[in-house]
């Protein structure tokens, strides 16, 4: 589990850690903004970078090319964490351990993921980028250090990385 | 060229269960999924991967065991090995990737269901798996088992013989058959698992490489029936075992029992997946062994210290795994969890009459020893030990209990320190 600020989670299932803000995502974002807003001074613009992989690729990769990998992207982390770029950034287990809930009045729960992709969401970044410009080319500094697979960039409608404010 | 590698062998069964759909031998689909991979390796690096590597496989794949047929049919001159219309564009392959896509579940199944064919005998169903799902060569399989080369291209020649003589079957088998021969394969992943989790024999106490070639093909496997709860738990098992193997020896190679191990230096990433599996598996509420065997090492798993661990929920665990599945090994291991509970002798009154069925069983001896240690009979305590070192499978197996034997012979404080297999 990658964590952003560069401090790791000790629990094995905890998810992100509660304790570790990052000064620039501290208050919940976005409630309320809409599009028309984006550009005035003091909104910011979160952008989500989703990474989508060959799930079966990415498990034939060694320990070494894996842990080799998480070094080259976490030096790319601290950059953007030291830029105040970098919010949540999670890594998922894989879709084996999914369930998927469909919605309606008696909610079915079927094992698995979704969608039975060639690629598969294997995690994803918060980031701050001041354009699209920007977030495009934050992405590609991962992209570079990433050996396949897609990176997505969906800007962010609604971020509140601490619950409901009051 | 690792991501090349990576991308074959990743693409291996569904590929060669394709072309095993096509030509329903499984000699002209190996030579088939070869080509088709010498002929990626000259390509990939030049022109980038495909979009579908998998697509991409099938079709080259196909289109030289067709042109095969042609050529030895007709005799005739066919354009040069690198002619780019061997290969398939973009819209070839999703073509390709629509028609094999259906089949996806069928290929990969009938593949492992030819492997595990009932007419097999284990060790040629263990061989001829890794062979052909996880494409380990020859030798890699006769180290890994401790045979020579030639003996192990015997006994694959001769599992691809019986399978032949029985005339695999290319329907899909009814609901019966199906669970049957599943039930068949979960077992030989398991077994390649135990190979390499203790192995049977030779100077290595753990085979990684086997640990994790049987959880590449549970996860396969798992990709098939993501609700079958006996292959979630089969899943969640391995994983939450594999995830002790950087503790379970120290730096000369000596076994380090479950009590005694870093577990700063077990796998978290694995233990949190296996964790996960668990909860999933008991959700569905229809328990097997392999989720009982995976909720008791989920119990370990979550002990902070080996004096956290819920020693009465492991007695519990077993003991519903003993109505599941009644054996003796069971049994011998619910008596740790009875020795941590009500003592040494409790433990003991329950294996004793286990001895005809493990007589040959090394962790019994192992597992007795400790016990009649705690208890301060020391004379028995030797006597068992050294009928487990004559029964060890390993010299780390051997090793482990001449330690027990040294405490004993220096009369020091007897170490509570008992052996448990799982």
């Amino acid at each position: 589990m990658e964590a952003f600020s560069g401090k790791r989670s000790s629990e094995p299932r905890s998810g992100l850690p509660r304790d570790v803000v990052c000064p620039l995502f501290e208050h919940p974002v976005g409630i309320g903004h809409t599009r028309s807003s984006l550009g005035k001074k003091g909104i910011r613009m979160l952008y989500s970078i989703l990474c989508y992989e060959s799930e079966a690729l990415a498990s034939a990769r060694t320990k070494q090319e894996d842990a080799a990998m998480m070094v080259r992207l976490r030096a790319v982390q601290q950059k953007l964490h030291d830029q105040g770029k970098l919010g949540p950034v999670a890594r998922l287990m894989p879709t084996t351990t999914a369930t998927t809930i469909m919605v309606g009045k008696e909610p079915l729960v079927i094992d698995g993921p979704f969608a039975e992709t060639k690629e598969q969401l294997l995690g994803f970044y918060v980031i701050d980028c001041a354009t699209l410009e920007d977030a495009i080319e934050t992405a590609k500094l991962l992209a570079r250090e990433k050996p396949h697979g897609a990176l997505e960039i969906r800007p962010v409608a609604v971020f509140n990385p601490v619950g409901p404010s009051k | 060229m690792a991501w090349i590698d990576a991308a074959l062998t990743s693409a291996r069964p569904q590929v060669f269960g394709a072309l095993l759909r096509y030509f329903r031998v499984l000699d002209a689909a190996e030579d088939a999924f070869q080509e088709a991979c010498l002929r990626a390796l000259k390509t990939w690096p030049v022109k980038g991967p495909p979009r579908d590597p998998v697509a991409w496989l099938i079709f080259v794949g196909r289109n030289f065991a067709l042109d095969e047929v042609r050529r030895r049919s007709k005799q005739t001159e066919l354009p040069p090995d690198d002619d780019i219309s061997a290969e398939p564009d973009d819209t070839q392959g999703e073509l390709a990737e629509r028609l094999d896509a259906s089949h996806y579940r069928d290929d990969i199944l009938r593949l492992l269901f030819i492997c595990c064919h009932p007419d097999l005998p284990a060790t040629q169903q263990i061989a001829l798996a890794l062979r052909i799902v996880s494409g380990l060569t020859v030798k890699e399989i006769a180290r890994a088992f401790l045979v020579s080369e030639s003996a192990m291209e015997q006994r694959i020649t001769r599992a691809k013989g019986r399978v032949t003589a029985a005339e695999v079957r290319f329907d899909t088998p009814g609901a019966a058959e199906r669970a049957a021969r599943l039930a068949a394969v979960t077992t030989m992943i398991y077994l390649i698992f135990n190979e390499g989790y203790s192995a049977s024999g030779g100077t290595a106490h753990v085979r990684v490489p086997l640990c994790e070639e049987a959880i590449r093909l549970a996860r396969l496997l798992l990709r098939l029936f993501p609700s079958e709860s006996e292959i979630v738990g089969l899943m969640a098992l391995l994983l939450l075992q594999h995830a002790r193997a950087p503790a379970r020896l120290d730096a000369e190679s000596s076994i380090v029992v479950l009590e005694d191990q870093d577990r700063g230096l077990w796998n978290r990433e694995m233990i949190g997946e296996g964790l996960a599996l668990v909860e999933k598996a008991l959700r569905h509420r229809r328990p097997g062994p392999y989720q009982v065997q995976a909720a008791i090492a989920a119990v370990h798993a979550q002990a902070q210290r080996p004096e956290d661990t819920d020693w009465e929920e492991i007695d519990r665990l077993y003991e519903i795994l003993e109505t599941l599945q009644p054996s003796p090994v069971i049994t011998l291991n619910r008596a740790v969890a009875v020795a941590k509970l009500r003592g040494p002798a409790a433990a003991l009154v329950m294996i004793e009459p286990l001895a005809p069925k493990l007589g040959g069983y090394f962790y019994f001896f192992g597992l007795k020893g400790a016990l009649l240690t705690q208890l301060g009979r020391t004379d028995e305590a030797r006597t068992a030990f050294d009928r487990a070192i004559a029964l060890a499978n390993t010299a780390a197996e051997a090793a482990h209990i001449r330690l027990h034997l040294d405490r004993l012979i220096k009369h020091s404080e007897p170490t509570p320190d008992v052996h448990t297999p799982v």
